[in-house]
């Protein structure tokens, strides 16, 4: 493993010594780049003296225990960051598939799990450190960074980074959207999410400030940036969308801004027209995936279409897979910023691969005469009613066009006649009514896509990553709509 | 007042609304399945019932039996 990622965040913490690296605004510290390098050193030290090399770190890592991510590239450990919110049986089996031994970190501890005594300064971190000694052997080569997947379109998975790559890929977003020491980044990410992640080496890796506002909520996202005149955030679209009747009434919130990208899952045309008019500021989105970085991007202007998600980026290919007639299919990406595989699951990762390298996104898109990507939603969301294909992202797009939308979601509910009942819950915002709904939908949509079960939804279900939980809003609903019947 | 709630979905999908009330207005091709889907919609957004489809499919659909079955819900 190269030291890749520990040698420049070395350099840029000389040269920005006295500068903020990481501002918690819940605690009201700061972590300077020269405290923050003399940290992750120290700790570095007693973790070099271990034998594990894995450390898995359970919840966010506040201030204090965030130079921990950096010992690991100074140690050259392997950081494994989990989620706190997920159920501990399903944690524990994410951990036990992991090459070990494990040091497993957490706040409070696992019961039946050996504890040990570090010394200081890791001691004072107040943490509970465990070993796990799980039965597999150790991985080569051992990877820097391991994110597990979401798990809200399956198990979930390891995905494997060295330093090299990740910092391959810190310097393909740095590039693309021209960030520089004088940014001020803000993340309401988590940093077991693949984007909290990215927010996290962007800052550091330019030398730029983290402003670390997590959990996420819309009267800390808007403190957080009017306080700190924040530059800089890839939000996930539905924390925008929770944002966006104030951004709307007070776009001076938006002031400082000098670019906001959207990303982890694509938004709707009339809601970015919206964002896009409320500010100066540059306004790009972004598709990708954890495995893949970046694939496509654009940068909205005003007045001009936003219902792609533009062109491949440098060093990226795309392509849409199938012959389907209307040119709709997965989405498959070849990408020199590609992980570096699946942790401890070579077959997995096989079988994510095409025979010529290209990733299979499990996305569904077609590409319009220019190039451009469009999005039409997960494959396992596309459905098929009277025989025909629907895709819930060309529902969702027309029926948010809609101001008085929230948010919606398209999904089928299994009929026996026609296969699926094209429906629809949407959150709506005043007097919204279902006739005025249903009637812009047949205004727009083909009508084999035109809802006939609608939900009127108070909120929907989210995942920690801040996306819909589709899987839990349509299991509900379905669920309702069986006992009503 | 159900009659009413039926003859009103058609005019709102702009559909003409049948002569022969016994007639099935599915399979004599007045209206398709996509049509008939969104005239049930209209139909228990107005009454504010929830239709059976299964049962409603078992046998044909004209605008007696559509509003004998509005009638029992």
């Amino acid at each position: 493993m190269t030291e890749a990622i520990w040698v420049r965040f070395k350099k840029i913490a000389q040269r920005n010594a006295e500068k903020a690296a990481i501002i918690e605004p819940a605690s009201n510290k700061k972590l300077s780049y020269e405290e923050l390098a003399l940290r992750a050193e120290d700790f570095a030290k007693y973790l070099a003296k271990r034998s594990e090399e894995t450390l898995v770190f359970i919840g966010e890592p506040d201030l204090e225990a965030l130079p921990i991510v950096m010992a690991c590239a100074a140690a050259n450990w392997c950081f494994v960051p989990l989620s706190d919110r997920e159920p501990e049986d399903r944690l524990l089996k994410a951990v036990s598939q992991l090459p070990g031994p494990i040091i497993l970190v957490s706040s409070g501890g696992f019961l039946g799990m050996e504890t040990i005594n570090l010394e200081s300064p890791l001691k004072e971190l107040g943490l509970c450190w465990q070993i796990l000694r799980t039965q597999n052997k150790k991985a080569s080569p051992l990877p820097f960074l391991v994110t597990h997947s979401s798990g809200s379109t399956g198990l979930p998975k390891a995905i494997a980074f060295s330093q090299e790559t990740k910092l391959h890929r810190t310097l393909q977003s740095i590039e693309l959207f021209s960030v520089t020491e004088a940014d001020v980044i803000l993340s309401p990410t988590p940093l077991h999410h693949s984007l909290g992640q990215r927010h996290f080496f962007i800052s550091i890796m330019t030398g730029a400030t983290l402003v670390k506002s997590y959990p996420f909520s819309p009267a800390t996202w808007i403190e957080a940036v009017t306080k700190f005149n924040v530059t800089f955030a890839i939000p996930v679209s539905t924390h925008l969308k929770i944002l966006q009747s104030t951004i709307l009434k007070n776009p001076e919130i938006l002031n400082s801004f000098r670019c906001i990208v959207t990303s982890s899952a694509p938004a709707e045309p009339e809601f970015k027209r919206a964002i896009l008019d409320s500010a100066e500021f540059e306004f790009w989105e972004i598709y990708g995936m954890s495995e893949t970085a970046c694939a496509t991007s654009v940068r909205y202007e005003k007045g001009h279409p936003t219902d792609s998600l533009g062109l491949a980026i440098q060093g990226t290919k795309i392509r849409i897979s199938g012959d389907n007639p209307d040119g709709s299919g997965e989405i498959e990406v070849l990408s020199d910023c590609l992980c570096d595989g699946y942790w401890g699951d070579p077959e997995r990762w096989s079988d994510a691969l095409t025979e010529d390298g290209y990733f299979r996104s499990g996305d569904l898109g077609r590409l319009d005469d220019k190039g451009h990507l469009i999005y039409l939603g997960r494959c396992d969301e596309s459905f098929t009613s009277a025989g025909l294909s629907v895709f819930p992202a060309e529902i969702e797009g027309i029926i948010a066009e809609l101001g008085e939308i929230i948010d919606c979601v398209a999904f089928g509910i299994p009929d026996d006649i026609f296969g699926n009942l094209v429906s629809l819950a949407f959150i709506p915002r005043g007097d919204l009514r279902d006739q005025d709904l249903i009637k812009h939908a047949r205004t727009k949509l083909p009508k084999y896509m035109w809802p006939v079960r609608l939900f009127r939804c108070q909120e929907f279900p989210l995942l920690p990553s801040g996306k819909v939980n589709r899987k839990a809003l349509v299991e509900e609903l379905s669920g309702k709509l069986n006992t009503k019947s | 007042m159900n009659s009413n709630i039926i003859r009103d979905a058609f005019i709102s999908l702009n559909l003409n609304v049948p002569s022969d009330d016994q007639v099935c207005i599915y399979k004599s091709g007045l209206i398709d399945s996509a049509e008939l889907m969104q005239l049930l919609l209209e139909i228990e957004m107005e009454s504010g019932k929830r239709l059976d489809l299964a049962i409603l499919m078992e046998d044909d659909i004209s605008l007696i039996r559509l509003q004998e079955i509005l009638d029992k819900v």
